[in-house]
């Protein structure tokens, strides 16, 4: 039946109408996995024997009724091992769950696993996972992003319906971008981080990586909303899905020149060209932005990330959990080290208080820009996916292959990444940023972009 | 700031702070990245902030506290399930003072 193709709308649609079982869409997409998994390496751990349990006491009334879903490996799944893709936690089973997954399993979804990434998601390719690199589905000679590469990958090759990321910047984007799928980045506090492995505390943000714009909707929908477990987590309720727009009439859509930067592959311009005319004939206004730059965004970007993740990471001592700090790997030593340089005595005024004034100043340009236009758009990524082996020796391979998400990103602000195009068999994505608290608009945008075209409906031949 | 780049000292003394053991195979590779690193980032030296305040959280939330009440949390054991050793219900650590 293939009902691993299916979307998670449909999947739950089915369910809930018994034209098909829970357990019926699990095999299918276990059978998938099984058959993909040598290949792509999206996993660190598929929970076959649980998940079939659970497919078969499905509550019907629930928002997600029975739809498995797969889970990056940096969220706390009660039961099931979180690794971080690291060496460290390699045998770590968290004695809890993350809010996510607790919203997530209370409105019926059934987690089918855990996806790989870049250890402790400290990447932009899933390349650096301590469990290996996770490929690409469209060619596995190439990346899938990262950092949560492995469910983009999973999402893009049906190995799944649909799974969860997180970002701190551009770790849902950039690999949505990559496999052709949809990636959303909610505002910073839209969304719980308790039980997700910190990275960079200021900045990480729990996503949906779906095949469509209203999976991603909908996920947001159930997993959004006021944790008093997280104090960063803003007091409001959760997200309501918005109504369809017939078009973009009246919008004021901003194209900032700096997001096309000297390096960007010509054919990724070409297609951000092709749905700037698309947006156009569906009555969008589009005003050329002067921005900053963004190589500003990717210096402040470097030095908070780092400094962050050298604090985070203080923590495993090898004590209470995990296996001693002998066992973190080359890039993650290279971000403690370095965050730990721009946080000690004599460099703290020079990089990180300088870096988060500079941060100012980027927020306070998004406010500029936002007075001019509703909405900002650009590239996820200036290239297509790269091929594997790209981030060898690179120092800082993820804070430049994100630097056209880091602004928003340090600005707290939502943004999605919907597929608009192909080059050379490779997907390309086009992201849409919104003021904070607005992914009401970002997702009206994206879905009549996504209905008036079919890029989405593309599946790699593997 | 002189000069950006980090030298081997430094590199020794970063990772004594962040307590990290540095393969001394890894060193001078570490010590190049490192000052390919912050070379980059000072960029950020560049730019005017006079009277610009710092961003730590961008939406604005400060100093949130829960009521002071005692809720459920882990039982000892589970508490300890993750531990590497244990002993007598305590998770086992180094000794912090040396004996003379």
């Amino acid at each position: 039946m293939d009902l691993n193709k299916l979307t998670l709308i449909e999947a739950v649609k089915g369910i809930k109408e018994k034209k098909f079982s829970s357990t019926e869409v699990t095999l299918d997409c276990l059978s998938n996995i099984e058959k993909l998994e040598p290949t792509l390496n999206a996993f660190v751990t598929v929970d076959s024997k649980n998940v079939l349990e659970k497919s078969k006491k499905v509550n019907f009334d629930l928002p997600l009724a029975g739809a498995p879903i797969a889970i990056k490996d940096n969220f706390c799944t009660k039961g099931i091992k979180t690794t971080a893709s690291s060496n460290l936690l390699r045998n770590y089973t968290a004695q809890y769950s993350a809010t996510v997954v607790k919203k997530l399993e209370d409105a019926g979804a059934i987690i089918i696993g855990k996806t790989n990434l870049d250890a402790w998601a400290h990447g932009s390719s899933t390349e650096t996972s301590d469990f290996g690199p996770t490929k690409n589905p469209w060619n596995p000679k190439f990346l899938p992003g990262g950092s949560s590469g492995g469910s983009a990958a999973a999402v893009a090759s049906d190995e799944v319906v649909t799974s969860i990321g997180s970002e701190t910047a551009g770790s849902i984007r950039l690999p949505a971008a990559w496999c052709g799928v949809v990636g959303l980045k909610p505002t910073y506090g839209r969304v719980s981080r308790y039980g997700v492995i910190a990275m960079g505390s200021s900045m990480d943000c729990p996503g949906p990586i779906t095949k469509t714009v209203d999976d991603a909707a909908l996920i947001l929908s159930i997993i959004s909303g006021h944790d008093q477990k997280d104090a960063t987590s803003i007091p409001k309720p959760s997200w309501q899905i918005p109504n369809s727009l017939k078009d973009l009439k009246g919008l004021k859509i901003g194209l900032p020149k700096a997001y096309f930067p000297d390096k960007i592959l010509p054919e990724v311009k070409k297609s951000i060209f092709g749905a700037v005319e698309t947006l156009k004939k569906l009555g969008a206004q589009i005003i050329e932005l002067d921005v900053l730059d963004p190589k500003y965004s990717i210096a402040v970007y470097t030095v908070i990330q780092r400094s962050e993740v050298s604090s985070n990471l203080g923590r495993y001592t090898g004590i209470r959990y995990g296996a001693n700090r002998s066992t973190f790997g080359d890039e993650a030593i290279r971000r403690i080290m370095l965050g730990t340089h721009t946080l000690s005595s004599g460099y703290y005024d020079a990089y990180y208080l300088q870096a988060q004034k500079v941060r100012t100043l980027i927020i306070q340009d998004f406010d500029k820009q936002f007075q001019k236009v509703d909405a900002i758009i650009g590239p996820s990524s200036p290239t297509t996916a790269l091929p594997l082996g790209a981030t060898l020796g690179q120092s800082m391979f993820g804070e430049l292959a994100d630097m056209l998400v880091e602004p928003s990103t340090l600005a707290g602000l939502p943004g999605i990444s919907i597929p608009c195009g192909f080059a050379n068999g490779l997907p390309i994505g086009l992201q849409i940023i919104t003021p904070q608290l607005r992914e009401d608009l970002a997702i009206q945008i994206a879905r009549c972009f996504e209905s008036n075209t079919d890029y989405h409906l593309q599946h790699p031949k593997i | 700031m002189a000069s950006t780049k980090i030298s081997l000292d430094q590199l020794k003394h970063i990772a004594h702070l962040a307590r990290l053991e540095i393969d001394s195979k890894k060193e001078s590779m570490l010590v190049d990245q490192l000052s390919e690193t912050a070379d980059y980032i000072d960029i950020l030296q560049t730019i005017d902030t006079k009277n610009i305040s710092p961003t730590f959280q961008t939406h604005g939330q400060k100093n949130v506290t829960r009521a002071d009440v005692v809720e459920k949390s882990f039982t000892q054991e589970e508490a300890l399930s993750q531990a590497p050793e244990t002993y007598n219900g305590y998770f086992k650590t180094k000794a912090t003072i040396s004996k003379k």
